[in-house]
């Protein structure tokens, strides 16, 4: 393992625009975050918040309607030297290196993200031998047919996968949802990544299973010493999994900083917000308090600060006119609000 | 796999069963039979006249005096054990001999089509996708339309014209006059190539627009699934995202519409045929209907059919095997 602070991810000034038949979509408007070896990273945020289109830049799975920013910057720390993934050409070998090499990711919908018509092992294998140069270098052995076959077995068990021999031919509609989602995870994880994205990996499971899941994650992680990018709208989730988090709204993070300050005192109105909507077993009579109206379309950006339009403590005059930038609050955390900014001091 | 197999063929015997009976119905359904047409044939302005006992007499000659039930036993029995279709009253010989060299030829001219229409569907389906509204997906879109909506046979008449005019080729019947009566040889068989060409790029232009709308619209649709996205991020090159994931899956609708579309060729065939003077099944049939030739016009509709069925038994057994969803066990 790695020494625990150094980065390995690191976005600068990330920004998404997409051209649709309406104008144009501001997904994501210059956000910056890190991720460090053998850390989690947490993203939350409500659907449309953008947490999903930065992920997929890191991959570069982007539809050909998005474009980045000129200034995003998509560093990856190698042992090799680093590299911007921003800048890397659509067709180029070097990301296709990167896609499931040094970088492996996962999907909310475990069935759909395996092709029907191929058994898992044939989707495993095929991503193994992909790599075959990389695993080299991670593991010192070269993989054949056969022994990338034995290798995902191997992984397949890993996983927790019931008779792995047996799975390694069964085609992804023969398995269970949480089985498939280990699947996923055994694939993901069979080329040895040094960052895995996980773009809600649990939440198209059940509860019980979702915890299974969480744990197998957090124990591969120790075990591989991998940084984990991990989405997801569930604070619950996060405040299992993520040493650090961030709270996306609208394309911009709002808050960010070490997850257990963040949930044990949020500073900005949309994270208490998000918070205080969870439902807890000790005020289950009670209503839950959802945070007030939806969030707006990109289409029509408000002016000022984005989440003026729900706040319950919006400042006319100050909020809706002027974008408040981030605030440090020390020990790692920041927040990007007027309450907290020099204009209301 | 084998269980599914035979069930399958079963199955498709069974259909044939039903079919000879219901052909054998149509091949009934006229009014009159070939006797009176015979005796119309034969005596009419030689001022020989002919009594209700002389048309007894031709069709005991012809047996067609006997209940249905026994002519049908008659006829299917001959086909299932000696391949035998029956007599041809018209042309005075067996139907065997009548529909023999057609049969060949339309049989391949339907294979050539069904080939040169997935050639093309396919590959332009699955780029039309791939290069959605762009310049070239609008083209081949029109130029696919053009085909659905110019009648098959004024496209014929338009490449008849094109062919002589500017190519001075002769590309209607079978042959040209040079090889028309010499031996089979190579180039004998290349100018045979070359006259069933032009009507095989008629049938297959409009069965090509369906095919590739259809190709086109279910590839658009993979192309957005996750596993798409899922295979990319394994770090697979672009061009073996495509071919082994979308595409594999954008082929399926055209592999289970084989049989609907030999049906359509079928349908279509005669007219073009017609055009091009191509001796082929569909203009017999519709002149041994005219000519009450039962026993030919059943023929033709019997192996139309058997082949009708035999490719939707072939897209049901290739779908299965392209798709393990597909449950080989039951249904």
């Amino acid at each position: 393992m790695a020494a625990g602070d150094a980065l390995l991810l690191e976005i600068r000034d990330l920004g998404v625009s997409f051209t649709t038949d309406d104008g144009m979509v501001r997904a994501v408007d210059g956000i910056s975050l890190v991720a460090r070896r053998g850390c989690t990273l947490g993203i939350v945020g409500e659907s449309g918040s953008g947490k999903s289109v930065a992920t997929k830049a890191v991959m570069r799975l982007l539809p050909a309607n998005a474009r980045l920013d000129e200034g995003s910057r998509i560093l990856l720390h190698r042992e090799e030297g680093e590299i911007d993934i921003a800048a890397l050409p659509a067709r180029s070998r070097e990301l296709r290196r990167l896609r499931g090499g040094d970088i492996g990711m996962i999907f909310q919908e475990p069935m759909a993200s395996f092709s029907p018509v191929y058994t898992v092992g044939n989707q495993m294998i095929e991503a193994i031998l992909e790599h075959r140069d990389h695993l080299e270098r991670r593991l010192g052995e070269r993989f054949d047919r056969r022994s990338a076959r034995e290798h995902a077995i191997r992984m397949l068990e890993r996983v927790g996968m019931s008779n792995p021999r047996l799975r390694i031919d069964q085609y992804p509609h023969e398995l269970s949802g949480g089985m498939r989602q280990r699947a996923m995870i055994a694939v993901a994880l069979s080329t040895h990544p040094s960052l895995l994205i996980a773009d809600e990996p649990t939440t198209a499971l059940d509860v019980t299973i979702q915890a299974q899941i969480l744990d197998l994650m957090l124990e591969l992680q120790q075990e591989l010493g991998m940084a984990m990018l991990f989405i997801t709208h569930d604070m619950g989730v996060i405040a299992r999994i993520a040493e650090e988090m961030a709270v996306m709204y609208l394309g911009r993070i709002v808050e960010r900083g070490p997850t257990r300050e963040i949930i044990r005192e949020p500073a900005h109105p949309y994270t208490r917000g998000l918070l205080a909507a969870l439902p807890r077993l000790d005020t289950a009579r009670r209503r839950l308090t959802p945070v007030p109206g939806d969030i707006p379309s990109p289409l029509q950006r408000p002016a000022g600060c984005p989440f003026h339009t729900r706040c319950p403590r919006h400042m006319p005059g100050l909020c809706d006119r002027i974008l408040p930038q981030d605030t440090d609050l020390g020990s790692g955390r920041s927040v990007a609000c007027h309450l907290f900014g020099e204009a209301a001091s | 796999m084998l269980r599914f197999l035979v069930q399958r063929a079963i199955g498709m015997v069974v259909t044939m069963f039903f079919v000879s009976i219901m052909v054998f119905v149509i091949m009934e359904l006229p009014p009159g039979d070939y006797a009176d047409r015979y005796a119309f044939r034969k005596f009419s302005g030689t001022g020989v006249s002919v009594t209700e006992t002389d048309i007894e007499g031709i069709r005991k000659q012809f047996g067609l005096d006997r209940p249905a039930w026994e002519r049908y036993l008659t006829w299917i029995g001959g086909i299932v054990t000696r391949f035998d279709f029956g007599p041809s009253f018209a042309f005075e010989t067996s139907a065997n001999a009548v529909i023999g060299q057609r049969a060949g030829l339309t049989v391949v001219l339907l294979v050539g089509t069904l080939l040169l229409t997935y050639l093309l569907s396919i590959p332009i389906g699955i780029y039309a996708a791939l290069r959605r509204q762009s310049l070239a997906d609008y083209g081949l879109t029109v130029v696919s339309y053009l085909g659905l909506a110019i009648p098959n046979f004024m496209l014929a008449l338009i490449l008849l014209y094109v062919s002589v005019r500017y190519f001075g080729s002769t590309i209607g019947g079978l042959f040209s006059p040079e090889f028309e009566q010499a031996p089979w040889s190579w180039a004998k068989f290349v100018d045979l190539l070359k006259h069933l060409f032009v009507p095989a790029v008629v049938l297959a232009w409009s069965a090509t627009a369906l095919q590739l709308q259809t190709v086109r619209a279910t590839m658009s649709d993979e192309l957005n699934k996750l596993y798409v996205d899922a295979a990319r991020a394994r770090g697979l090159p672009e061009w073996k995202v495509i071919i082994k994931y979308p595409a594999r899956l954008a082929i399926n609708p055209v592999v289970s519409t084989v049989g609907f579309d030999a049906n359509r060729i079928f349908s279509e065939l005669p007219i073009v045929a017609l055009v091009m003077s191509l001796p082929e099944l569909g203009e017999l049939l519709i002149k041994s209907f005219l000519d009450l030739d039962m026993y030919v016009a059943g023929a033709i509709l019997l192996m139309l059919t058997a082949i009708i069925v035999f490719m939707n038994f072939v897209s049901d057994v290739v779908l299965a095997l392209l798709d393990p969803r597909i449950k080989l066990e039951g249904g």
